[in-house]
């Protein structure tokens, strides 16, 4: 029996094959329109300060967005939405206005570093901020608090504050 | 001796001194109650003429007609509407403006404010520090907010109709009530629909929300850095979402009513300390919701909210009936009635939750169990997802398997035998009959 169930297990293997081939190419991150809303809490996304995310799904047309890198994380560390994901993008805050983030600061989330536990403002709950440098991310953190880490660090744990 | 004289005029200086500070303010009090007056106007240049020259405790009452304008109260007065008084602000700014304590507006029709949300235009704005106003029993018919208040105190929105724009998107109209760090408001008995949020209060503090209705809006009551609130008696029917608390602390939400919200009865979103309870959330369904998108109607939405209690509530006929995303594991659920949702629930965590509370969990339609010595708890303990509802979840794509014969022998033998680390929800005590109260 336990084979049995082995072999469902494996089935969503073949799909992932299947997949692989036409997500070569190139991702690019979308601007994000001014009635977009967050994908996950619903709130209109360019109302609040702070960087945002957004989340490219494989087979998927549509593109969520985030009110804040936190609740991009918080999509995206859910195991049910991990194996989607094609490209995850967040706003680089060393090259853009904190309060007013702009679309062409879209950087690769997975290469990007964070300041957690910063007194910097911005929505959901304690800022995640981001910044393509790892030089900006230490300065940001000397002048406004906060622990520097990789995308790895960042996970559910964190978030929740425990 | 002279010392002696010396003191006992000192006495009687003062005793005049107090005389005369009673005097002048009985004076005061008097002068204040004797000319309170009131007035009633018939055109737009009467009412600005009034309104600059009344006194606080006046009362102005506008006869039937159009006032066409916009329209300044600088002193604590009454302004109140005979039938068929209609304030028309000609589509720009706000129709009143109130900077002074103590106003009331009542049995008003005001229309035709302007719509520009930055500039907060409203058919009432309340200016920083005007505190005890009062919006009684208006019709408001325009483009920006209803009511919008910032940095007050003891605010009384109640009994009106507050209708936004339907032709506007959603999210370009104001909200119905619009509060910013104001302690202590009320808002009651207001029907409010076509607006973006029916009731929003940021940075606020002791709120009581009680017995509106909400439709045709992105969400009934939308708390944000909020505290000590409370909401009960409201009803949202065709809404985004009923009841959002985000970043909140110490919310008392209980025996309210949504139906038909698009994506959630009830949201917990970075909110703690907060009670859900006996509120009833039915059809919540989004027609284009998706599993590989996770943007089906929930009934109540849980993420990154941790120690609340969400108990003895109703959450039936949903896409989804409570939907834990990871992070949201820490709160208590117990009492609550789950009846035919398309899903009861979904929770893909690699943790196992107790769903209990002092010996009693929660009731799940489709679950048959025995109850032996007739507490009304079931024998055995009831898990509402089990490892092939989590494989799917991952899985999206597996999902035209899900009705196959395999899949069901699959289920039927994972539930004789326990193969994998036990992970999702478990209820130990799963109440055996739904309470008829409910």
């Amino acid at each position: 029996m336990k084979k049995l169930i082995c072999i469902l297990f494996l089935i969503p293997t073949l799909f992932a094959c299947t997949q692989g081939a036409a997500d070569v190419q190139q991702v690019k991150a979308e601007a994000i329109e001014k009635h977009e809303r967050c994908h996950l809490c619903g709130m209109m996304i360019t109302k609040y300060p702070g960087p945002k995310g957004q989340v490219h799904l494989k087979g998927q047309s549509v593109v969520p967005k985030f009110c804040s890198t936190r609740d991009m994380f918080n999509f995206s560390l859910q195991a049910e939405n991990k194996r989607q994901i094609s490209a995850l993008f967040v706003h680089d805050m060393g090259s853009t206005d904190w309060d007013h983030p702009s679309d062409d600061a879209f950087i690769d989330a997975k290469a990007a570093w964070y300041v957690y536990g910063t007194s910097k403002k911005a929505v959901m709950g304690p800022a995640v901020a981001s910044f393509k440098s790892e030089s900006q991310a230490v300065k940001f953190a000397q002048e406004y608090g906060g622990a520097v880490l990789p995308f790895e660090q960042v996970d559910i744990a964190l978030l929740s504050g425990e | 001796m002279l010392r002696h004289r010396c003191q006992c005029h000192g006495f009687k200086l003062l005793f005049a001194l107090v005389t005369l500070c009673l005097f002048m303010l009985s004076a005061l009090l008097f002068s204040s109650v004797s000319f309170a007056a009131t007035y009633s106007v018939s055109d737009s240049e009467e009412l600005k003429a009034l309104l600059a020259e009344s006194r606080r405790g006046d009362s102005i009452l506008l006869r039937a007609g159009i006032y066409p304008g916009q329209f300044e109260i600088h002193h604590g007065i009454t302004l109140a509407g005979e039938k068929g008084a209609v304030i028309d602000a000609q589509g720009r700014g706000s129709a009143i403006i109130i900077f002074a304590s103590d106003v009331t507006i009542k049995n008003l029709e005001i229309q035709n404010w302007g719509a520009d949300l930055y500039e907060r235009d409203s058919a009432i704005l309340i200016q920083d520090f005007a505190n005890r106003a009062r919006v009684e029993s208006n019709r408001l018919t325009g483009g920006g907010f209803g009511v919008c208040a910032e940095n007050s105190a003891n605010i009384t929105v109640s009994d009106n109709i507050i209708s936004g724009d339907p032709e506007r998107y959603k999210l370009d109209r104001g909200d119905g009530i619009y509060l910013k760090r104001v302690e202590s408001p009320v808002i009651e008995g207001n029907q409010i629909f076509h607006v973006r949020d029916g009731v929003y209060i940021e940075e606020g503090k002791r709120s009581l929300v009680i017995d509106n209705r909400f439709s045709e809006q992105q969400y009934g009551i939308h708390y944000m850095y909020s505290k000590h609130d409370e909401a009960y008696g409201n009803e949202a029917m065709n809404v985004d979402g009923g009841y959002a608390l985000m970043s909140s602390e110490d919310i008392n939400l209980y025996r309210n009513r949504v139906s038909g919200a698009r994506e959630f009865g009830v949201l917990l979103n970075m909110t703690h300390n907060s009670n859900v309870s006996a509120n009833r959330v039915s059809e919540a369904h989004n027609p284009q919701g998706k599993v590989e998108l996770g943007n089906e109607g929930k009934g109540i939405f849980v993420y990154g909210a941790l120690d609340n209690e969400i108990k003895h509530n109703l959450f039936t006929t949903s896409d989804i009936g409570i939907y834990m995303a990871m992070g949201g594991e820490g709160n208590l659920v117990y009492g609550n009635h789950f009846v035919n949702n398309r899903t009861q629930v979904k929770y893909v965590g690699d943790q196992l939750l107790e769903w209990s509370n002092d010996n009693r969990g929660n009731y799940w339609s489709g679950y048959m169990g025995w109850d032996s010595n007739k507490d009304g708890i079931a024998d055995n303990s009831y898990r509402p997802n089990d490892g092939l509802d989590k494989l799917f979840w991952l899985y999206p794509e597996a999902g035209f398997l899900m009705n196959s014969p395999v899949v069901a022998l699959l289920r039927w033998v994972q539930s004789q035998f326990e193969f994998t680390e036990p992970n999702g929800i478990v209820d130990s005590f799963p109440l055996i009959s739904a309470d008829m109260e409910l």
